[in-house]
């Protein structure tokens, strides 16, 4: 897969290649902080999102001042690297769902597309 | 004489199968390249005259139904309703006053033609590109076409959430 655009940073950046294990989560599904390939629709085939897990089946998800919460916990995330001012109401992923998001949290959030997933819509992990 | 019927009747039932077939494939081709030239419409370059402008817009405009309805509101821009040819015309040229170059493709496109074959629904995800916009703008889409005495036109469009 080739990036295309800023929403990864500083993970991955504009123009970088990166390759995709589709049979990562034959046994087990997504883990939190596992990078993956969306897909933009069930028929999808040559588009994919490059996002980040942050939000498994059960749990809900929200931002506050720039802060991932989980179940309403404020959580670390090591691998950003701007401050983010983002601000979202949590929403609960159903059985099958998982949150996923950019890196790039210093973007104004109405550029950027987040949110819940179906385990269907989840082609593979990111290798690189 | 009844295998003579039955074979009659098979090859009249093959003939109809063939020309519902071709019927839908056309329609398809059809669709597939009001696509193609929708891209091509909608995508320019900053070097564009006002008159290759002014002829691409309406041309453009010639690819929707009188009264089509565009609903957009996808990431980082404010929902936007279009409604009718005219304001389609007058969006394409209001875009080429805000951005100096927009490159714009469709891509895993499905099209589902109704069993009246009056028209069609079409999934596609589109991908564009604004000169000095840090990333492309990806949306999916989805399109109702109708056939009319025009050809396939574009009656509605709206867009389909990747992520909820």
């Amino acid at each position: 897969m080739r990036v295309e655009g800023e929403s990864m940073k500083p993970t991955y950046s504009h123009g970088q290649v990166s390759i995709a294990n589709r049979l990562a989560y034959l046994n087990a599904g997504p883990q939190r902080g596992d990078i993956v390939a969306v897909k933009m629709r069930d028929s999808g085939r040559s588009v994919f999102l490059l996002k980040r897990v942050v939000g498994l089946p059960g749990e809900s998800i929200g931002f506050e001042n720039g802060r991932l919460t989980v179940d309403g916990l404020s959580r670390d995330e090591d691998y950003l690297a701007d401050e983010s001012d983002w601000n979202r109401e949590p929403v609960l992923c159903e059985p099958d769902e998982f949150f996923v998001v950019g890196d790039n949290r210093s973007m104004p959030i109405e550029f950027h597309i987040f949110g819940r997933a179906r385990s269907t819509r989840i082609a593979g992990k990111v290798l690189f | 004489m009844n295998k003579r019927i039955l074979a009659a009747a098979l090859l009249c039932i093959l003939a109809v199968i063939a020309v519902l077939v071709s019927c839908s494939s056309g329609a398809e081709r059809q669709i597939r390249k009001q696509l193609d030239t929708l891209e091509e419409l909608v995508s320019f370059e900053s070097e564009e005259g006002n008159i290759s402008s002014l002829t691409k817009a309406k041309r453009l405009g010639s690819l929707f139904t009188e009264d089509v309805v565009i609903n957009l509101g996808m990431s980082g821009i404010k929902m936007t309703r279009v409604l009718g040819r005219e304001q389609v015309q007058q969006a394409a040229m209001a875009a080429r006053s805000q951005a100096t170059s927009l490159r714009t493709s469709l891509h895993d496109i499905t099209v589902e033609i109704a069993s009246d074959k009056q028209s069609a629904q079409v999934e596609a995800t589109g991908r564009a590109t604004i000169a000095g916009e840090p990333q492309p703008i990806v949306q999916d889409f989805i399109f109702e076409f109708e056939e009319t005495e025009d050809g396939w036109l574009i009656g509605k469009v709206q867009q389909n959430e990747a992520l909820r």
